[in-house]
């Protein structure tokens, strides 16, 4: 049965060898046998190892692993249930990092953030969306006027007039 | 409420914020004039050293004239190699400045990077510091001939420490063992990150001598924990006029020292120079500058611009085959 | 004498107050808040510190840890929840004294044991660093190469999951410590061509992502939202509190000093003080069946020991660099923004600056007793913010912090990145303490193994060549060897009896 440490351990032996594949190539100090690639190497040898330990503890082990037995025991809710409000968490940072340059930090951040509220609490989307662009406006405030981060103002700025 | 339900509140929330958004695009952004955000000021060497703490003071004084923060960021590493190329692979905005060394004028020689001093925008070079040979205090070596004949003594057998491999504090110790018949490999060079580092290390006993400015080494010499034995120089430092030079101490011809300036990406535009030169010129002139260089036993190397550029072509051939006398490059 | 006028001078300042206060109510809200932890308020309060002087900037973050770490009892004791997992070990205990409408006295007890908790690791903090700090001015590369081996080993055994696993963790974060530019050659090691990378993994949006983002998805995904509503009146306090505080004084001693040797421990932090206090201080009880039955000896004892583990934690990170625990790793950050490279070096540089951050930490302390007595009072109406509204801030929070770091969103691209690495860790069992460790450690790790290789011309056998060295290198071997031997040991039972 493919378990969740079997394929930690193929993902972890992959990483290795591809890191210490490309850390063969690096450059060591001038007549010195050590270099850039020493300690890379040396963690991908280590990490490696690990990896091949975890698969063969799972493989060989006289009974499956405890804590990972309890660990899925728990019922954990549907996941069609937490799919809307993980899709709104991930929009988020997209929105900022996309949108804040047309539209201003303040709607970029405060749309995706009352999509996200609505997703967790299913009511009052008006009050919602109120605190939400509130909040941003707020962040927005403190963040470029007290702490001088330039976070993009957009249209916020040509329509509040600072 | 439905799940549907919410999907439509959302979708129409989305909307009307999309169509508000739209008919407020067209307003635009307005022009503002530089500086109008925050200026990193990069410094290639650790929190602590003598570059590290001029870029303290200059940022400082550049904070107080521009009214904008300028954040001192400390990029180390690859012996200097990753902050002069922040600096310099920066966009050309002026919100990236950073404080040069003497570097600049080395790397490209040992083929570390392409970078060469055309890489920048000289804006004003600022302080300099010379060379030094420190031991730990209460160390076997009473001064630098003893230094000097352990090392004829016993060569490869000690180790030596002040800043990466081929930096310039490698390069004070390579001359100063060609100069005196030497290997330049006789001390065997354990790779730092800056002076301080250096110190710290010889300090707790883990190299053998350490060859950095004397200037930065003030603070540990203060602290009764390292010696100064000799500098490299014409001259006496008049911060510590009981040090010999190395010449006086052991007969051996050999001047080293550092130097850092401020400077930015090539190409800087004309708005940003127009704000950025004649501020730097304030700064090296100011009482707070001068007052900063006394303290902390530095020397002030104020240069304008346009004269430092010239030099700086002038400094870039000369270390060239100064490296290649002392054996760092073939 | 001069030094510490010097220091009250810097401490005595409008800013510093106004942080202490600031910070203080930032960790006791964030505190409070069922699955919102010390550590992300640290995290989230980093873009903060950015704009402020270094003592303010400390002032800021210790203020907020130390008042994180009480708010956390305040969900046990009321929800039974714990608000931070410091809190678990005795949680129960809080929520039966609260059914037995005694919520007053459990927490009341926890408030004042949490101040002396706090009071005692900034009193040992105060006079062990200094003196760590002289003997560790006398550490080479060896040493230092010696003390990172050995905190991450104490990271990655110390973590709840096996060992194994936390040497995954580790190993991974040493991994992500390499990418960038490297320090001894300046070749571009996994950047793939990427400017951005050249400058490495930097780790405080990789922080937020770990213990923001990733809590937030975890809460989302895999926990039933649970909504409790605390409508338990909690009396008022009286005389009586301190009373029985002095009567449990010894219980409050031990668990300080356990704290902040706990604390101090690379890679355990305030949950692992306040259940080996629990522990012991069951063990040697004359009522071990009170624990968990609403015990207030257990209640003292884990809630000095959990508070006083901050300050231990600090020890360490200040003198020689290497956090205590993820809480100071963040401040390592912090110190290394403020020009405050940690290390021995710095009580001889600027000794003022760190005398100043002791007399904060004392007086954060006091403010707690204050503070934390107001926020008491305020829990039941604050703790009946939902955790629907509280996500999407804290979400915008975490981009705005990790977009200041640099001013790119290049920094919240690694936030997400990390939040999503640290959740499929956490899904697997990984614990993630250690990777933040070795992300950390990793540049000094790597440093001064390479500085020892040059300086022993590839010779191992010098690695031990120096007393301090030879036993910091004979206990890390000696750890990994009992470890090594007694997973064989188990596994050989394993196999007998199964």
């Amino acid at each position: 049965m493919l378990t969740k440490n079997l394929i930690w351990s193929v993902v972890l032996m992959i990483l290795a060898g591809s890191v210490f594949y490309i850390a063969r190539g690096f450059p060591t100090l001038p007549k010195q046998a050590v270099g850039a690639g020493t300690f890379p190497m040396l963690i991908a040898v280590l990490l490696g190892l690990s990896g091949l330990l975890l698969g063969l503890s799972e493989l060989f082990s006289a009974r499956p692993d405890p804590v990972a037995d309890a660990a899925s025991g728990i019922p954990a809710p549907p996941l069609s249930q937490s799919i809307p409000a993980l899709l709104a968490l991930g929009a988020v940072p997209l929105s900022c990092a996309y949108l804040s340059g047309p539209i201003g930090f303040t709607l970029a951040a405060a749309m995706p953030t009352t999509a996200f509220m609505l997703a967790l609490r299913r009511s009052r989307p008006i009050q919602t969306a109120i605190l939400c662009f509130g909040f941003c406006a707020l962040i927005f405030w403190a963040f470029t006027k007290g702490l001088l981060v330039p976070l993009a103002p957009g249209i916020f700025r040509t329509v509040i007039g600072i | 409420m439905s799940i549907s339900k919410t999907k439509k509140l959302i979708k129409g929330a989305f909307a009307a914020t999309v169509i508000g958004a739209a008919s407020l695009m067209t307003a635009g952004a307005a022009l503002a004039e530089y500086p109008e955000k925050p200026i990193t000021f990069i410094v290639p060497w650790g929190a602590g050293g003598g570059t590290d703490t001029t870029a303290r003071i200059v940022g400082k004084l550049m904070e107080e004239a521009l009214g904008v923060p300028v954040n001192v960021v400390n990029r180390t590493g690859g012996q200097g190699v990753v902050g002069h190329s922040a600096i310099a692979t920066a966009e050309p905005d002026g919100y990236t400045l950073g404080l040069i060394t003497a570097e600049v004028t080395m790397m490209h020689w040992q083929g570390l990077t392409d970078l060469t001093y055309e890489s920048y925008t000289p804006l004003g070079k600022m302080v300099g510091v010379v060379g030094g040979l420190q031991v730990k205090a209460g160390s076997e070596y009473a001064d630098a001939q003893a230094v000097i004949d352990a090392i004829k003594a016993n060569p490869g057998g000690m180790t030596g420490s002040g800043t990466g491999l081929g930096g310039i504090w490698h390069l004070n110790m390579a001359g100063m063992l060609t100069s005196a018949g030497l290997d330049a490999d006789a001390v065997r060079w354990v790779p730092s990150e800056g002076a301080a580092p250096a110190l710290q290390e010889l300090v707790a006993g883990g190299v053998d001598i350490v060859t950095p400015s004397i200037n930065e080494s003030a603070a540990m010499i203060e602290a009764g924990e390292v010696v100064s034995l000799a500098v490299m120089a014409p001259e006496r430092s008049v911060h510590f006029p009981d040090v010999p030079t190395l010449k006086e101490a052991t007969g051996i011809d050999w001047n080293a020292g550092s130097w850092n300036g401020v400077a930015g990406p090539a190409g800087l535009p004309d708005d940003v120079l127009a704000v950025l030169l004649p501020l730097i010129e304030e700064i090296q002139a100011s009482e707070e500058l001068a007052e900063f260089v006394n303290d902390r036993k530095l020397n002030l190397f104020a240069l304008p611009a346009d004269t430092w550029s010239g030099e700086l072509a002038d400094i870039d051939a000369a270390m060239g085959d100064t490296m290649r006398a002392a054996g760092i490059i073939e | 004498m001069e030094l510490f006028q010097q220091s009250f001078a810097l401490v005595l300042q409008l800013d510093v107050i106004i942080a202490l206060v600031a910070g203080g109510a930032f960790g006791l809200f964030l505190g409070a808040m069922p699955g919102l932890t010390a550590t992300m308020a640290l995290a989230l309060l980093v873009p903060v510190t950015f704009f402020l002087p270094p003592v303010p900037a400390l002032s800021l973050m210790l203020s907020a840890g130390s008042m994180a770490i009480f708010a956390g009892d305040l969900p046990g004791a009321l929800l039974r929840i714990p608000g931070t997992p410091a809190s678990a070990a005795y949680c129960e205990d809080t929520f039966r004294l609260t059914q037995g409408g005694c919520a007053e006295l459990g927490l009341g007890l926890g408030l004042f044991a949490s101040v002396i908790g706090g009071l005692v690791g900034s009193l040992i903090l105060t006079f062990a660093a200094p003196m760590l700090a002289r003997v560790a001015l006398n550490f080479s590369s060896y040493e230092y190469f010696w003390l990172a081996c050995l905190g991450l080993t104490c990271a990655a055994l110390v973590s709840q999951s096996t060992p194994l696993k936390g040497v995954i963790s580790l190993l991974l974060g040493l991994l992500v410590a390499t990418v960038g530019l490297d320090s001894t050659t300046g070749y571009p090691r996994f950047t793939f061509g990427s400017v951005e990378m050249m400058g490495g993994i930097s780790f405080i949006p990789a922080m937020i992502g770990m213990f923001a983002v990733a809590e937030l998805v975890n809460s989302i995904a895999r926990t039933p939202p649970v909504q409790g509503k605390p409508t338990q009146r909690i009396g008022s306090f009286s005389s009586n509190i301190s009373k029985r505080v002095w009567k449990y004084r010894g219980h409050a001693t031990r668990g300080s000093i356990l704290g902040t040797l706990v604390g101090a421990l690379p890679g355990a932090g305030a949950d692992i003080a306040a259940w080996v206090s629990y522990a012991i201080s069951k063990r040697l009880s004359k009522t071990p069946e009170q624990f968990g039955n609403g015990s207030e000896e257990g209640i003292v004892a884990a809630s000095s020991a959990n508070n006083s583990s901050i300050a231990g934690g600090w020890i360490p990170t200040l003198v020689f660099g290497i956090p205590g625990d993820s809480g100071a790793a963040i401040i390592i950050g912090v110190l290394y923004l403020k020009d405050l490279a940690p290390g021995p070096t710095l009580f001889l540089y600027k000794p003022e600056v760190l005398y100043a951050v002791f007399i904060a930490f004392f007086l954060a302390n006091i403010l707690l007793l204050f503070m934390g007595a107001v926020m008491i009072r305020l829990s039941t109406n604050i703790l009946r913010v939902p955790f629907s509204v509280l996500a999407p801030l804290i979400m915008i929070f975490c981009v705005v912090g990790a977009f200041a770091m640099n001013n790119s969103y290049f920094g919240v691209g690694i936030m997400m990145a990390a939040g999503v690495v640290a959740f499929a860790l956490k899904a697997n069992d990984i614990p993630v303490a250690p990777a933040i460790l070795g992300m950390v450690l990793g540049g000094l790790l790597e440093k001064t193994f390479l500085t020892s290789m040059v300086k022993a011309n590839g010779d191992p056998l010098m690695f031990f060549s120096r007393p301090i060295a030879a036993s910091l290198g004979i206990i890390t071997l000696a750890l990994w060897g009992l470890q090594l031997w007694s997973s064989w040991k188990k596994r050989q039972r394993l196999t007998q009896t199964g």
